[in-house]
């Protein structure tokens, strides 16, 4: 990790630390990491900005169904390229360290294919299909699965789940923080 | 925002009902406008109340920007933060302008802007749970930090103690991350278990990582042990002269029965160096091993107690979103091969259809069907109850056979032979009996099974310690004893362990030939943490008796975690279905607790009530605890200290004990009984929430197209379909629990039907209304609304908005709800 060290200054890696839930080794594994995907580039200008198809090579995110979401949603640009620090920040967030809460914000995100800040019947219908390539559940079995969902999870019954319905089901469920995680 | 819901269009406000007294005449005046639109008739808790679940609607958190209030602290920021992270995707506002937007909001809160670490650790705890990217929270932390310091120069130096009292704090965060970061350094088998993850999901990795725990446990009972009693004994004397034969090492007899190895074998002597340094062998033995026992005692119960607490308790049972929590939470994020990724799809595909499958079967299920799974499932509850007690007595049977005689003959290994083959089979056969019971899903069946397996553990190990407590007048019994346990230990590794790994690998070659209707081996999670649990109850029996064998339980588990991940990463496929990892390994854990509170109630009663024999450290006392009262206390029967035990140990005050530990769980239940009624009646508020927020952004968005316009309308008549059915163009909704409310919600959309005009409506409105007060009071607040969302950027204007729009649409009927509540 000698040469990690080299490439940040004390007070960035101090920054890391403090507004991530990595310790400065950990900063540093995940740098390594970062590298890995992109030895040139990240070796030239270690903030370089990566395409998502090159981060999307990495091996969690490469079987992920929700690769590409994931890219965007963490990308502070939108478009799916990611920086270093987006790329510390997603790991952040996938580590065990990190609260319900924050995952829960960024699994929202994730699924919210149309961006409308809801969980519409097209974001779960996306979802679903998805998680089932390359089989696909028939027509009738989907609607009777979304409106299965739907009167489990749909509390105030307007067709979508919100942020906080949303949130609710994630605080019942014990595997999520469990699923929900990459290890460095 | 949506739109959708124009359930409201033309349906008319009914009269007959709810909080609104019917009117008759079409002279109005202004009071009852007031009464009707419930300005008047909500108190004024009830609207704080109201205002504060309504800070959760989406609507609400994007009004959230512009929010002020001074109580709540964490609520409030995290509205504000999320408003923010939402409200980026409409402009794409360069990331320094929305730091900047952040940090001017954050500075506003006096509680985080102190130059104290309090309040840095709070800052930094804020902008870290913040869901922004990393780019923008340092911008924020940079510019906080230099506001922070300007700050500083204005404030008073602060006091001696204060910085004290900071430099305390501070250096014990510091220490914390120390900590942290080298345990993440020494992360054990850190490599393997990811592997073992991405390979074959959570599920598989869980039983590894109690692998792990178990061993960092036994580690330091084992250092303990060695340092403490080992080490001093064997300067003593370690082993006597008896020939050693590889035979030994199988067996534990022979060499090692004269050896370090068991109890018999510890002197009652103490080790002196010098004059003055004395160390009593007895005491230690006894202190080091009390010590192990209770570390690990509180280590497993609150890792029991955290993981029910997190599984159980605070997902109230986890079972309540089945179809939400199969869908959000069915992929495995740490899945990194295409193999488990592909596995993983088809087993979410599978599952989602059994349910559905499922959710059509349950509703046709009769009552002789019912009756007929049920006598099943006693009948084959009973079966097992009559295997198990006959095992036992088998056991006890082969027992007083062979073991009595320490003929050192291959009969020794006969006992541990068939306990570990018993041990093998029974799972298997089970989980197979299991499959024909008709349980309502596969993981009550899987349940079953597993307790089934544990029970016969209990059996099998409980027989096995009454033998040999009733046998222990011998002399000793103890060394006798625990090298049965170690054979155990010894050949359970041999049939469980390697055995299976051979048979594994057997099967995987002939699957990989060409035979593919034997089907891949697969990781059995249950049985395998199972056999970790009997394998750790053992331990636990047999360490009182022999301090080393924490080391061969160790040898074993670094043994075991090799060669099950080797076959696991190159035999097994991943499993078929999803393991539901967080509740089981709570199951598990239980269990492995029910083992040590089992052992130490055992052990409790050898310490107490079994005489010494002419052997082992405590020999020169009648029993052990004697060893702890007269030989270290050096208490006499008569002291104060003794008096205050024996009047303790009375019955009545034990019943005493117990009865006031009964009534503080009648308590709590009574309590947690009353929390989940208020969860309902709280969801049921939940469920008007959402019909006010329906009404609200039908609302906003009329006004924003100038279409508002009041009326009174009881002039019109309901319809009837409403009346009857009022929730019927719903998505969803379970059906019970739309009874419940269905007459909530019916208030809640009269008033939304009542409260707003539509164009259609308008001209035979104006017609009826004649009062020209009435008029004027309308037109009033027509305009008053017009000029509050015409400049919604103050904050007073924005709730004010909101409140003036709820309080029109929660008539008396919700209020008289609240007043319930």
């Amino acid at each position: 990790m000698g040469i990690g060290k080299s490439q940040f200054s004390e007070e960035e890696l101090q920054d890391y630390q403090d507004l991530t839930y990595f310790t400065k080794k950990e900063v540093m594994f995940a740098h390594q990491k970062f590298k890995a995907l992109a030895p040139e580039k990240v070796g030239h200008n270690r903030n370089a900005k990566l395409p998502m198809a090159k981060i999307l090579q990495y091996p969690e995110l490469r079987v992920n169904p929700f690769g590409d979401r994931i890219c965007k949603v963490f990308s502070s640009s939108q478009d799916g390229d990611c920086t270093f620090e987006d790329f510390l920040d997603m790991m952040s967030v996938f580590s065990d360290a990190a609260p319900k809460a924050v995952k829960a914000e960024h699994a929202f995100r994730i699924f919210d294919f149309d961006g409308d800040d809801m969980l519409g019947v097209g974001d779960l219908r996306q979802v679903v299909d998805r998680l089932t390539t390359p089989q696909r559940l028939n027509e009738a079995d989907m609607q009777q699965l979304l409106q299965c969902l739907l009167e489990e999870a749909d509390l105030d019954d307007d067709g979508a789940l919100s942020f906080a319905e949303f949130e609710h089901i994630i605080e019942k469920s014990s595997d999520f923080s469990k699923s929900f995680r990459i290890r460095l | 925002m949506t739109n959708e819901p124009g359930t409201s269009k033309d349906d008319h406000p009914p009269n007959d009902v709810g909080g609104i007294p019917p009117n008759t005449s079409s002279e109005l005046d202004v009071s009852n406008v007031e009464k009707h639109w419930g300005l008047t008739m909500r108190r004024p808790s009830v609207q704080r109340k109201h205002a504060q679940h309504a800070r959760y609607m989406p609507s609400r958190t994007l009004v959230g920007l512009n929010e002020e209030t001074k109580h709540e602290r964490h609520g409030r920021t995290n509205a504000l933060l999320y408003a923010t992270m939402r409200a980026h995707r409409e402009p794409v506002s360069p990331t320094e302008d929305r730091a900047m937007n952040i940090a001017s909001r954050m500075e506003l809160d006096d509680e985080l802007m102190h130059d104290d670490p309090i309040s840095e650790l709070l800052r930094i705890e804020k902008l870290r749970d913040m869901p922004q990217c990393l780019t923008v929270k340092r911008t924020i932390k940079a510019r906080l930090t230099t506001s922070v310091s300007e700050n500083k120069k204005k404030r008073k130096p602060i006091s001696f103690w204060k910085r004290l009292k900071y430099k305390i704090s501070m250096s014990f965060t510091k220490i914390g991350m120390a900590m942290r970061e080298v345990a993440s350094t020494m992360e054990l088998w850190y490599h393997s278990i990811k592997a073992i993850e991405g390979h074959f999901g959570s599920g598989v990795a869980t039983y590894f990582k109690f692998l792990r725990w178990l061993f960092i446990s036994n580690t330091i009972c084992c250092v303990l042990s060695l340092g403490f009693i080992v080490l001093p004994q064997s300067l003593l004397e370690a082993y006597s002269d008896t020939a050693f034969s590889g035979w030994d090492l199988l067996t534990g007899t022979g060499f090692f029965t004269d050896s370090i190895m068991y109890y018999g074998f510890y002197s009652n002597g103490t080790v002196s160096k010098g004059s003055y340094l004395t160390y009593s062998i007895p005491s230690a033995y006894f202190m080091t091993l009390l010590c192990c026992y209770i570390f690990t005692f509180l280590l497993l119960s609150i890792k029991v107690a955290r993981s029910y607490r997190k599984n159980f308790i605070e997902t109230a049972g986890g079972l309540t979103n089945l179809y939400a929590s199969k869908i959000f939470c069915g992929w495995d994020f740490g899945i990194a091969s295409y193999k488990a990724a592909n596995l993983r799809s088809a087993t979410i595909y599978g599952e989602l259809k059994e349910l559905l499958g499922e959710a059509q079967k349950q509703s046709h299920k009769g009552c002789v069907i019912k009756t007929y799974v049920l006598l099943i499932q006693v009948a084959v509850t009973v079966l097992v109850i009559t295997i198990m007690s006959s095992t036992g007595v088998l056991l006890w049977k082969l027992l007083t056979q062979y073991t009595v005689d320490y003929s050192q003959t291959v009969f020794t290994l006969l006992v541990p032979l068939s306990i570990t083959t018993v041990m093998n089979l029974y799972p298997a056969f089970f989980s197979w009996l299991a499959q024909y019971e008709g349980y309502a899903s596969k993981r009550t069946t899987l349940y079953v099974t597993m307790i089934r397996t544990y029970i016969m553990e209990v059996v099998i190990v409980g027989v096995l310690l009454a033998f040999w407590l009733s046998h222990s007048t011998e002399n000793c019994w103890q060394t006798a004893f625990t090298q049965e346990i170690y054979r155990l230990i010894i050949i359970d590794f041999i049939i469980s362990i390697v055995l299976i790994f051979m048979a594994q690998m057997i099967r995987s070659k002939i699957y990989i030939l060409g035979w593919k209707k034997i089907g891949a081996p697969r990781f059995d999670i249950a049985r395998n943490t199972l056999n970790l649990t009997y394998n750790q109850t053992l331990f636990w029996i047999a360490f009182y008796f022999s301090p080393p064998m924490s080391f061969v339980i160790l040898a074993k588990l670094i043994l075991i975690f090799y060669i099950k991940k080797y076959g696991v990463l190159n035999h097994c496929e991943p499993p078929s279905r999803s393991w539901r990892a967080a509740q089981t390994q709570t199951l598990f854990l239980a269990l492995a607790f029910l083992s040590m509170v089992g052992v130490l109630t055992v052990l409790g009663y050898i310490v107490t009530n079994i005489k010494s024999q002419d052997c082992g450290p405590f020999q020169d006392y009648e029993y052990t605890w004697q060893m702890v009262v007269l030989g270290v206390l050096q208490l006499r029967n008569d002291s104060q200290f003794w008096v205050v035990v024996t009047g303790l140990a009375k019955p009545g005050i034990g019943a005493a004990i117990l009865i006031a530990m009964c009534v503080a769980v009648y308590y709590l239940r009574a309590k947690a009984c009353a929390r989940k009624e208020m969860v309902e009646i709280l969801r049921g508020m939940l469920v008007l929430e959402a019909q006010d927020k329906e009404f609200l952004l039908n609302g906003i968005s009329r006004v924003t197209e100038e279409q508002w316009l009041y009326h009174l309308n009881p002039l019109l008549t309901p319809r009837p379909s409403l009346l009857t059915n009022p929730q019927q163009e719903h998505v969803g909704g379970t059906p019970a629990r739309h009874r419940r409310y269905s007459k909530l919600n019916y208030h809640a959309r009269k008033s939304s039907i009542s409260s707003i005009n539509y164009q259609e409506s308008n001209n035979a409105l104006h017609k009826s209304l004649s009062s020209d007060a009435f008029r004027e009071s309308i037109g009033n607040r027509n305009d008053q609304y017009l000029e509050l969302t015409q400049r919604p950027s103050t904050v007073s204007d924005a709730s004010s908005i909101h409140d003036s729009i709820k309080s029109r649409d929660a008539n008396e009927g919700i209020a008289r709800q609240y007043d319930f509540f």
